[in-house]
């Protein structure tokens, strides 16, 4: 069968909603975890009112050494005491689990993630609900005085998938303009247009795909490429929704083991830039015109992400990959001023893969690189003069998950991860056990960590991380909260968080309820 | 010291939150068997897992200020935060099979399609489970929310962090798997 035709799958659609008694013993003893959560969770709040209000700490989870029964026999006191050590010792162990490696030195501040360094000094924020629903399918952006929104918004009658990109008024809510039928993402804006990427949207309930994407070479060869086409960079009028002007992207055929993508458009001086692994485009941002396109002659990626960070170094596009990859360009002509591959400072194999956000300040360029290796990932973070290929500053700290937040003093805060193996008791059940979080907050100019917390248990993926100008990195992990750098904690929300932004002093998030918005102080 | 950041644009909003009552568990808790029914077979049948999304769905929405009252809108809710769960795990698996190295896609030719399945049946039931067991972490999440949950490509792509060329070519590449497995543990029965 053709691999596009997905008719034979139609018939699940609906087939998997059948109810299931889990074990009853599971079942009692999370109705009781029920009761005991109604018991305990305060009201949620929703005024309108944004004033911190100091409030007592909340101390860091410790073992607890829990005391046997009354009137037991000793032994039986004895074998509680025990099982417990090893149980507590088992759950905790992680906490001792702390920067290793590192190269920056000590943290200014090291604190547990649910208290802060000063016992008392944690402020509770309270939150404005935007706009109710589930957020976690829609890619949302802050730009300007409006919120863009893209993904679906269900069902056509004829029965394709109405896809569509809308704009909210940042103030009212109010609906201000909406586009059907293709998708839009990585939205910047420069205060006089939004630029974005464009993706046709093809797809319906009809059995064959259309041709956005070409799959060569049936059977299955490793050799084979896939083509990515369709996909237009858009300046968009913030207000009114009309479409200033429209650049198509240049196709972008790679090998079918690979995972390649176009960057988050940047704006410098005029001029858009976008790129990829193996290619620089900038488009003149008055009337899309394409001013330069140029091949990056980076080698073949090693592992199967090519993936790539554009920042803007003294009026130059500067362009990251990993492995330690810098390229710098000419801005009128796109020609390669300097090319260089930074040593990172740690052990890694380029076959297990590497990734790299990147920022850019008056002192350099900011890259994190994400880098796997045998053992444990690691982060490692530098400030490099891209022209000469100095490296300014480097920390090597515990691997970030992915995400970045570069605060505007040159500081980045992300999130490392660590799998824990559960306890003695879950490992005989046969649990696999669970991912523990924590947030680095470094210091790129200094090359110094300027805070970090303990690793904490989360339920799911809450590890979102966003910064502003150095005044607040916020996480989440058991709850979502912001740090000051002397280790102020401010407690936003006890909910999972999806997406995070922060605009001008305010934090903007998405949980199960809704859009949420809370004014840091 | 600036700091070149895309859309770092100042922004105003305010609108007053709805005052609803908040969850209670009398309520929620007789529909644990069907949020355990909805993440078993997305999990390919792990039942330890499916209880670990379980819980945690049933105890967000315990925490929650925002409990509709109708039972029918209820049950959404509580689908839309058990999907929510689904989806991170899904994206957690994402990340810790990059970490692991290289892609685990398939390396079949093109199968033949499904034959039409009494999916009312039990057995049945549980040999599609057992081959969303069997396929990678990334073609399982695509396949379920998909085909399962009936989701728009789009939105699998959002929510699985891709673009929708990629999710596209990674459906097409999920389904001639999950047609291979099929063929091994059941021949062609069409």
């Amino acid at each position: 069968m053709n691999p596009t035709n997905d008719k034979d799958f139609a018939q699940f659609e609906g087939a998997f909603d059948f109810s299931q008694a889990p074990d009853p013993t599971f079942a009692e003893m999370l109705r009781r975890r029920m009761d005991d959560e109604r018991v305990a969770t305060p009201m949620q709040r929703t005024t309108v009112v944004a004033s911190p209000t100091p409030r007592s700490s909340i101390p860091a989870q410790k073992p607890v050494a829990v005391p046997p029964p009354n009137r037991r026999p000793i032994w039986a006191a004895v074998a509680v005491l025990l099982v417990f050590a090893v149980v507590g010792a088992s759950l905790w162990s992680v906490r001792d689990v702390m920067m290793e490696g590192q190269y920056g030195g000590v943290p200014d501040v090291v604190l547990p993630a649910d208290a802060s360094v000063t016992p008392g000094a944690d402020v509770e924020l309270t939150s404005e609900l935007l706009a109710s629903g589930a957020w976690l399918h829609q890619n949302v952006t802050v730009v300007g005085d409006v919120i863009v929104v893209s993904g679906s918004a269900g069902i056509n009658e004829d029965g394709s998938d109405d896809v569509l990109i809308y704009a909210m008024d940042a103030r009212t809510g109010e609906r201000l303009w909406e586009h059907h039928g293709w998708f839009g993402y990585s939205v910047v804006g420069d205060g006089e247009s939004l630029y974005l990427i464009k993706e046709v949207y093809e797809w319906s309930s009809a059995p064959y795909i259309e041709e956005s994407v070409t799959v060569q070479d049936e059977p299955y060869d490793p050799n084979a490429t896939q083509t990515i086409e369709g996909i237009s960079l858009l300046a968009i009028e913030p207000r009114t929704g009309e479409i200033r002007w429209e650049y198509e992207v240049p196709t972008l055929t790679y090998s079918i083991e690979l995972y390649m993508v176009w960057t988050v458009p940047m704006i410098a001086d005029g001029v858009v830039y976008l790129a990829n692994w193996q290619s620089v485009v900038a488009v003149d941002a008055a009337d899309g015109s394409e001013l330069w396109q140029v091949n990056t002659r980076f080698p073949k990626p090693e592992s199967h992400n090519g993936i790539v960070g554009l920042a803007t170094y003294n009026h130059h596009p500067v362009l990251v990959g990993t492995d330690g990859y810098v390229l710098v360009f000419a801005p009128e002509s796109g020609n390669v001023l300097a090319h260089h591959q930074i040593p990172l400072d740690t052990y890694f194999e380029t076959i297990y893969g590497a990734d790299v956000e990147v920022a850019s300040n008056d002192a350099g360029v900011i890259a994190v690189w994400n880098v796997y290796g045998p053992d444990d990932p690691q982060t490692v973070t530098m400030l490099i003069d891209p022209l000469a290929g100095d490296v300014q500053s480097s920390v090597v700290t515990d691997s970030s998950s992915g995400r970045s937040a570069f605060a505007a003093d040159g500081s980045v805060a992300f999130v490392p991860d660590k799998w824990s193996q559960g306890n003695i008791f879950m490992r005989i059940l046969g649990r696999g056990g669970y991912t523990n979080f924590a947030m680095v907050w470094v210091d790129a100019p200094s090359g110094t960590v300027r805070l970090s917390t303990d690793y904490v248990r989360v339920n799911d993926y809450a590890s979102m991380v966003v910064a502003n100008n150095g005044d607040y990195a916020c996480f989440g992990t058991k709850s979502f909260d912001c740090f000051d750098p002397a280790g102020t904690r401010y407690l936003v929300t006890d909910a999972m968080v999806y997406w995070t932004q922060i605009e001008d002093g305010r934090l903007y998030y998405s949980t199960d309820d809704g859009l949420f918005v809370v004014e840091l102080p | 010291m600036d700091i070149a950041l895309p859309g770092n644009i100042p922004v105003t909003m305010r609108v007053a939150a709805p005052d609803v009552p908040r969850a209670t568990s009398d309520t929620l808790a007789d529909a644990i068997p069907r949020i355990y029914g909805y993440f078993l077979p997305r999990v390919g049948g792990d039942r330890h897992l499916a209880e670990d999304l379980t819980q945690d769905t049933m105890l967000s929405a315990v925490r929650s200020a925002n409990t509709p009252e109708h039972p029918e809108e209820r049950m959404r809710w509580l689908y839309s935060i058990a999907r929510n769960r689904l989806i991170d795990h899904y994206r957690k698996q994402g990340r810790e099979r990059t970490v692991l190295g290289r892609s685990l896609d398939d390396d079949v030719g093109e199968q033949p399609g499904l034959p039409d399945l009494d999916l009312e049946s039990l057995p049945v039931r549980e040999e599609v489970m057992a081959i969303l067991a069997e396929l990678n972490p990334r073609q399982r999440a695509v396949i379920v929310l998909k085909y399962l949950d009936g989701l728009d490509v789009a939105t699998v792509a959002a929510s699985l962090f891709l673009s929708v060329s990629a999710t596209e070519s990674l459906l097409a590449r999920a389904r001639n798997s999950f047609r291979s497995l099929w063929i091994a543990r059941n021949g062609d029965t069409r």
